[in-house]
């Protein structure tokens, strides 16, 4: 088991990519801090890692509250000891564009993906120093790395680099890693919650592989730069996005079926 | 075992950074093709790893080589009948600083650094693709993310990150997926070469140690279980794009100049600030 004898904390852990990634690591041996505002929800999935025989508590956390933050990282202590991963994957992906978005969201929007962030790191970087060290993994995004419709959704992604990068910088010296998942596009774990997601552009087509992450795709890159297999890597960021932003430019989706059709035809006569 | 039922073909595979791949990947249940040009090197990796309970075939061959690929694929074909995973290690840093460049040299080094790798794809990808696909990974090195003082190496790392892009590109729809790491500093077979090389002495480990986060060199290992997660199932999603394992080299290089940054946490330090912050939330 690749988190055997490591606690882990995941905001965000009843998100698509919290859920799965508590999943995995309890799989993988970690004891896992479910730490989300939803207490149902947050209950729910602690109990199903507990009845399969793994480790899991539920905090109610509300990312953007300093007093919950401390109150949360007592229990983790009080329960497990010691704290060696954290998984910041709280987020706010309110629409935000720039013709229409008032202060009052762009600030949401901040102190969610950003500041919420901030305060996370800087509540467990103690704890996870006296633990011996360990690994953050951010949760960002393409729109972090690419200009977006979603002005304030793509700011914060972007200050998340630069808090992610310093952060490293700081806390190595304390053996803390930390590191960016620049995910792209992720599928929803039922039909209905798709529902919910209208808004979003077509993108399949624009995407190398043709398709969405699974959850569970982006889980096992967040165990990677969770785990020792990645002993050597800080400061960096992780593009798990099925060659999204890579070739977008070049995937406008006719153009991409003909050249390829133009392909086979040459490769068919040779 | 996270690559059962695969087969890898790794060039280079006797230097530090193949050996310890091709170590775990064959722990991990891979057949593992080891390719070089070196047929005592080769044949004692693949006996130590057939001996120890792996499933390993050295394949004599020279990756600027078009025929001799030809010929490794064929014995691929015949001991193993598929291939998955083509880890591209291979690579010289011979030395090629403006402006005394030797077009030879700077050819030689396009020619085994990129050109090799672009063959090694061509031959290998129908393969890979009849195999129900997988995913090819590509040594480059922090070269070939900043500018480097060895200008043909450094130009030919950055001339990988484009031939490996422009793979996974055209190579997604036979569900090949195609991506780099970018190793920093590496204790391996090269890198004990250039600590003798005269220009290297200028950033000897000792003061190199505190210009990366990390204040280490990375190990085999690191580079092993990096390419592990990328040749395994585990990165599905994970195509088009690079990893860099260097410890926290690049991305804080400007503010890592040893001096500054000693005297910085120095100064933190003086005023109590990490205490403040360690004890902040201790109270209570």
């Amino acid at each position: 088991m690749r988190l055997a004898n490591k606690v882990a904390l995941i905001t965000g852990s009843t998100g698509k990519v919290g859920r799965a990634t508590a999943r995995l690591f309890a799989k993988e041996g970690a004891a896992v801090v479910i730490a989300t505002e939803d207490e149902d929800a947050g209950n729910a999935l602690a109990l199903e890692i507990n009845v399969a025989g793994g480790k899991a508590l539920f905090v109610k956390l509300d990312v953007t509250n300093q007093q919950q933050w401390d109150e949360a990282i007592r229990q983790v202590k009080d329960q497990f000891g010691g704290l060696h991963i954290l998984v910041n994957s709280a987020e706010s992906h309110q629409l935000s564009m720039i013709t229409q978005t008032d202060l009052k969201t762009w600030n949401r929007i901040f102190d969610v993906n950003l500041t919420g962030t901030l305060m996370a790191i800087q509540t467990c970087a103690p704890l996870m120093k006296e633990s011996g060290g360990g690994s953050i993994v951010n949760l960002g995004s393409v729109a972090g790395i690419s200009g977006s419709y979603s002005s304030a959704y793509s700011s914060t992604k972007w200050g998340l680099e630069g808090l992610s990068r310093s952060a490293a910088y700081m806390l190595a010296d304390w053996s803390i890693r930390c590191n960016v998942l620049q995910a792209g596009s992720i599928a929803n774990e039922t039909p209905e919650d798709n529902a919910n997601t209208a808004t979003e552009p077509p993108v399949q087509e624009a995407i190398l592989l043709r398709r969405q992450a699974r959850p569970e795709e982006i889980a096992n890159a967040v165990l990677f730069l969770a785990s020792e297999d990645s002993s050597y890597i800080t400061g960096n960021d992780l593009v798990v996005d099925g060659g999204w932003s890579s070739a977008a430019p070049y995937l406008l989706s006719e153009r991409q079926n003909r050249l390829l059709e133009i392909l086979q035809e040459k490769v068919s006569a040779k | 075992m996270r690559l059962a039922n695969k087969v890898a073909l790794v060039t280079g595979a006797y230097g530090g950074m193949g050996r310890a791949s091709a170590r775990l990947f064959a722990k991990e249940g891979a057949c593992v093709v080891l390719a070089g040009r070196k047929l005592e090197r080769g044949n004692a990796l693949a006996k130590e790893i057939n001996e120890s309970g792996g499933k390993a075939l050295f394949v004599q061959l020279d990756v600027t080589d078009p025929k001799q690929w030809e010929a490794a694929l064929e014995q691929v074909k015949e001991k193993f009948g598929a291939l998955h995973i083509l880890m591209n290690i291979v690579g010289t840093n011979a030395p090629g600083i403006l402006p005394g460049i030797e077009l030879a040299d700077w050819n030689k080094m396009f020619e085994t650094n990129v050109t090799s790798i672009l063959v090694g794809i061509q031959t290998c990808a129908p393969l890979m693709k009849a195999s129900g696909g997988g995913s090819i990974i590509n040594i480059g090195s922090v070269a070939g993310i900043t500018g480097n003082f060895s200008t043909a190496y450094s130009s030919s790392k950055w001339a990988l990150e484009g031939l490996s892009r422009s793979a996974a590109y055209v190579l997604a729809d036979y569900g090949i997926r195609v991506n780099m790491i970018q190793p920093g500093f590496i204790e391996t077979d090269m890198t004990a070469q250039i600590a003798s090389n005269p220009i290297f002495k200028l950033i000897s480990k000792g003061t190199f140690n505190n210009t990366v986060l990390l204040r280490r060199v990375g190990k085999a290992g690191e580079i092993a279980s990096t390419a592990l997660f990328l040749a395994s199932d585990e990165s599905s999603y994970v195509t088009g794009t690079d990893i860099v394992v260097d410890g926290g080299w690049v991305t804080s290089a400007p503010y890592l100049i040893n001096e500054r940054r000693n005297h910085m946490l120095t100064l933190l330090k003086r005023k109590g600030a990490v205490e403040k912050f360690l004890n902040r939330f201790k109270k209570g």
